[in-house]
C-alpha cells in the first residue's frame, strides 16, 4: 500500500506540470481523481513491496531458498507426482467415450415398421439447413404417393446442428449415434438417398432406442 | 504386519488372475502388444462377429466397458473402431445401461447386417451416384422409312 | 579411408538414434505428467514412433515460401545439423574423434556459430514470425553463452587445462558439481536456456510466434532443425556430465548421467511455465553474469592467495 501512496503524493506536482503542457488532453479529466495519473508515465507496482529492514535470518533464508532452488524443487516434485497417477485417457478403439442419446452423428433416413420410407419430400430440412448441405428432388411414385427421387447430403458441408431432424415432421431424417464414418476421399462423403436409407436400416434398432430414451424431454 | 503386507499380496494375486484371464503369458503378451493394456473383466456378451464385450466397474466411467475385437470383420491385429454393431454400440458408448443381452433392442424386418467403414477399400467402399432418372432424354431419330 | 568413414558413422549414428528416441521419451514423459499416455500406437508402446516421424518428415515435400531466399533457406538447416554434429567431435567417449588440446574452446566456438544457422533461417524465411523468433533465439543464445563461457573459465582455472580429458583427472576426488555448487546449477540452467528449452523457450512462443524461427520449414529441412536441436540438447548434457559430474571415466557412467540430465530437461519442460522475456534477460545479465564473474575472480584469486601457505594447494 505504501509505495502506491508514495507514488500518488509524488505525482501531484507533476500533474500540474502536465496540466500546463497538455491542457487539451487534461482538461477533460480534471477533477476525476482516479484518472490523475493518466499520461504521466507513472506506474503502479504490481509485485508485493519488498521489505525494507530485513533481519539477518530473513536474508539468509532468502539466499538459501534461491541458492538451493527449494521452490523449484517443490514444483518439480509436484509434476513428477502426476507421472505416477492413473492416466485420464481412454484406450480408444477398445474403449469408447460416453455419448448422449441425443448425440448428432451420421445422418440416416428412417422407415416405418412396415418398411415404407418415412420421407415425404416436404423439403423442410432442405429449407432449414444453415449450411445448405441437403438437396432434395421429388416426384410422385407409381402408386401416387409423393416421395423423393434425390436426397443428397453433402457431409462435408454439414455442420451437424441437428436442425434437419428438428424440422422433420415425420421423423424421417435423423442424426444417428455413429461418428466413425470418416473417409479417405471427399466424394465418399457426398451421401445419396440410398446410402442414407442403408444407414437407417443398419442403425434403426439403436436410433429407435435412443429416441425412446429421450422422448420425454422433447 | 498382515495389514501392511496384504495389499501387496492382493496385487500379486490380481496380476496372476489378470494374466490367466488374458490367456496365459503368451496371450497376455499379444493382448499387451495389440491393445497396450491388460485388464480383467466380466464377459457381458459376444456379438455375431465374435467381438467380446467386457465390463469392470472398478475402472473409471468410460474405461469400465471395453471390447475385444474379433477377426471376422477386419484383421485381428488391426481392428477398426467401426466394427461394433448398432445394438452393442449403444451399450459401448454408455448411452444405455443395459447390454442387448439383457434388454434386446427392436429388430425391424428391414434391418441390415452391420458393415464396417470401408473407406480406403476401393472394392467395398461407398461411391456416390445419382438416384434420379435422367431429366433430359436424348432425341431418337424417327425410324420411319423415307417416302 | 573406409575405416575413417566407418568411424564417422560409428560416431554420428548413435547420436542421431539417441536424438530420435529422446523425442519419443520426451513425448511419453510429458504425456504421463499430463495424465495422458503419449504416442502408443506405432509399434509396441509407440516405440517405432520416431522412425515413423522421420520417414514422414523426409518423404514430405519441403515447402519454400515464395518470397524466401532459397539458397540461404535450405543452407540454414544443413548448417544447424552440421554444427550440432561437429560439436561431438572432441568429446572423449571411448576415444575422441579428434584429440584437441583446446577442446573446450572448440566447443564454445562451434556452439556460438550455431547462432548463425538460426539467424539465417529466420531472416531467409522472409516472415515476421520467423524473424522475431530468430531474433529472440539469437539474443537469448548470445546472452547465455556469456555465462556459459565465464563458468567454463572458472572451471578451467580449477582444472588447469582446456582438454576435456583433464576434467576426469581433476574430479577424481570430488565432482565439481558439489565443490562449486552455484556454478554447477548456473551452468545447468544456462545450458537449458542455451538450447532454447522450456522454460526458456521464448523463441518457440506458440501463443505469439507460432513456432519461432522454423515456422516456414516443413519436411526434411524441418527434420534437420529438429535433429540439430535435440543433438544440441544431448551434447549439452554430455558436456555437463563431463565438466561437472565426471567422477571416473566409464562410458556407461557418462551415458547414465546424460540420460538423467536429459530426463531433467524433460521434467523441467513438464513442470515450469515459460519465462517472460525481460525475466530471461534479467536472469542472464543481472544474476548469472555478476555471480559468475565474482566466482571467477574467487577461483582465480584463491589459489594465488594461498599459494604462499604451501601444502596441498
Amino acid at each position: 500500500m505504501a509505495p502506491v501512496g508514495l507514488l500518488a503524493s509524488v505525482s501531484k506536482p507533476a500533474w500540474r506540470l502536465g496540466y500546463v503542457l497538455r491542457p487539451v488532453a487534461v482538461s477533460c479529466v480534471r477533477g476525476v481523481s482516479h484518472l490523475e495519473n493518466v499520461g504521466k508515465g507513472t506506474f503502479k507496482l504490481v509485485n508485493p513491496p519488498e521489505k525494507e529492514d530485513k533481519t539477518l535470518k530473513e536474508i539468509t533464508d532468502k539466499a538459501a531458498t534461491t541458492l538451493f532452488l527449494t521452490e523449484l524443487i517443490r514444483g518439480l516434485s509436484m509434476a513428477i507426482s502426476y507421472m505416477f497417477r492413473e492416466p485420464a485417457t481412454i484406450n480408444y478403439p477398445f474403449e469408447k467415450g460416453p455419448l448422449s442419446p441425443r448425440f448428432r452423428g451420421e445422418h440416416a433416413l428412417r422407415r416405418y415398421p412396415s418398411g415404407e420410407e418415412r420421407c415425404i419430400a416436404c423439403k423442410l430440412c432442405e429449407a432449414i439447413c444453415p449450411a445448405q448441405a441437403i438437396t432434395i428432388e421429388a416426384e410422385p411414385r407409381a402408386d401416387g404417393s409423393r416421395r423423393t427421387t434425390r436426397y443428397d447430403i453433402d457431409m462435408t458441408k454439414c455442420i451437424y446442428c441437428g436442425f434437419c431432424q428438428e424440422a422433420c415432421p415425420v421423423d424421417a431424417i435423423v442424426e444417428g449415434p455413429n461418428f466413425e464414418f470418416s473417409t479417405e476421399t471427399h466424394e465418399e462423403l457426398l451421401y445419396n438417398k440410398e446410402k442414407l436409407l442403408n444407414n437407417g436400416d443398419k442403425w434403426e434398432s439403436e436410433i429407435a432406442a435412443n429416441l425412446q430414451a429421450d422422448f420425454l424431454y422433447r | 504386519m498382515a495389514g501392511f503386507i496384504s495389499p501387496y499380496l492382493n496385487l500379486v494375486r490380481n496380476a496372476f488372475s489378470v494374466v490367466r484371464h488374458n490367456g496365459g503369458v503368451i496371450g497376455s503378451v499379444w493382448t499387451l502388444l495389440r491393445a497396450g493394456d491388460l485388464r480383467e473383466g466380466t464377459l457381458v456378451g459376444v456379438d455375431q462377429f465374435g467381438n467380446k464385450y467386457f465390463e469392470n466397474k472398478k475402472y473409471f466411467y468410460a474405461r469400465h466397458r471395453w471390447v475385444e475385437f474379433g477377426d471376422k470383420q477386419k484383421s485381428w491385429w488391426e481392428p477398426d473402431a467401426s466394427q461394433i454393431p448398432a445394438e452393442w454400440h449403444r451399450w459401448m458408448h454408455c448411452i444405455g445401461e443395459h447390454p442387448p443381452t439383457e434388454v434386446p433392442l427392436t429388430n425391424p424386418k428391414f434391418k441390415q447386417e452391420h458393415r464396417i467403414n470401408f473407406s480406403g477399400n476401393s472394392r467395398e467402399n461407398y461411391v456416390p451416384y445419382t438416384t434420379t432418372p435422367p431429366k433430359i432424354e436424348s432425341w431418337q431419330p424417327p425410324k420411319n422409312t423415307p417416302s | 579411408m573406409i575405416l575413417s568413414v566407418i568411424h564417422i558413422f560409428l560416431y554420428f549414428v548413435p547420436v542421431l538414434l539417441a536424438v530420435a528416441f529422446l523425442t519419443l521419451t520426451e513425448r511419453k514423459v510429458i504425456g504421463y505428467v499430463q495424465l495422458r499416455k503419449g504416442p502408443n500406437v506405432v509399434g509396441p508402446y509407440g516405440l517405432l514412433q520416431p522412425i515413423a516421424d522421420g520417414v514422414k518428415l523426409f518423404i514430405k515435400e519441403p515447402i519454400k515460401p515464395s518470397s524466401s531466399n532459397p539458397s540461404v533457406f535450405f543452407f540454414a538447416p544443413m548448417l544447424a545439423l552440421i554444427l550440432a554434429l561437429l560439436l561431438w567431435m572432441p568429446v572423449p567417449l571411448m576415444d575422441a574423434f579428434i584429440e584437441l588440446n583446446f577442446a573446450v574452446l572448440f566447443v564454445l566456438a562451434i556452439s556460438s556459430l550455431s547462432v548463425y544457422s538460426i539467424m539465417a533461417s529466420g531472416w531467409s524465411s522472409n516472415s515476421k514470425y520467423a524473424l522475431l523468433g530468430a531474433l529472440r533465439a539469437v539474443a537469448q543464445m548470445v546472452s547465455y553463452e556469456v555465462s556459459l563461457g565465464l563458468i567454463i573459465l572458472s572451471l578451467i582455472c580449477l582444472v588447469g587445462g582446456f582438454n576435456l580429458a583433464q576434467f576426469f583427472s581433476a574430479q577424481e576426488e570430488v565432482m565439481l558439481m558439489l565443490s562449486c555448487w552455484p556454478l554447477g546449477i548456473m551452468w545447468f540452467i544456462s545450458t537449458v536456456a542455451e538450447t532454447n528449452r522450456s522454460p526458456f523457450d521464448l523463441t518457440e512462443g506458440e501463443s505469439e510466434l507460432v513456432s519461432g524461427f522454423n515456422v516456414e520449414y516443413s519436411g526434411g529441412p524441418f527434420a534437420l532443425f529438429f535433429l540439430a536441436e535435440y543433438a544440441n540438447i544431448l551434447f549439452m548434457n554430455v558436456l555437463s556430465a563431463l565438466l561437472f559430474l565426471a567422477a571416473h571415466f566409464s562410458l556407461l557412467g557418462v551415458a547414465v548421467k546424460v540420460g538423467l540430465l536429459a530426463g531433467l530437461y524433460l521434467w523441467f519442460r513438464a513442470s515450469y511455465p515459460r519465462f517472460r522475456y525481460d525475466q530471461l534477460m534479467h536472469l542472464a545479465w543481472k544474476s548469472f553474469l555478476p555471480l559468475s564473474l565474482g566466482l571467477l575472480m574467487l577461483n582465480f584469486s584463491l589459489p594465488l592467495t594461498f599459494s604462499g601457505i604451501g601444502g596441498g594447494l
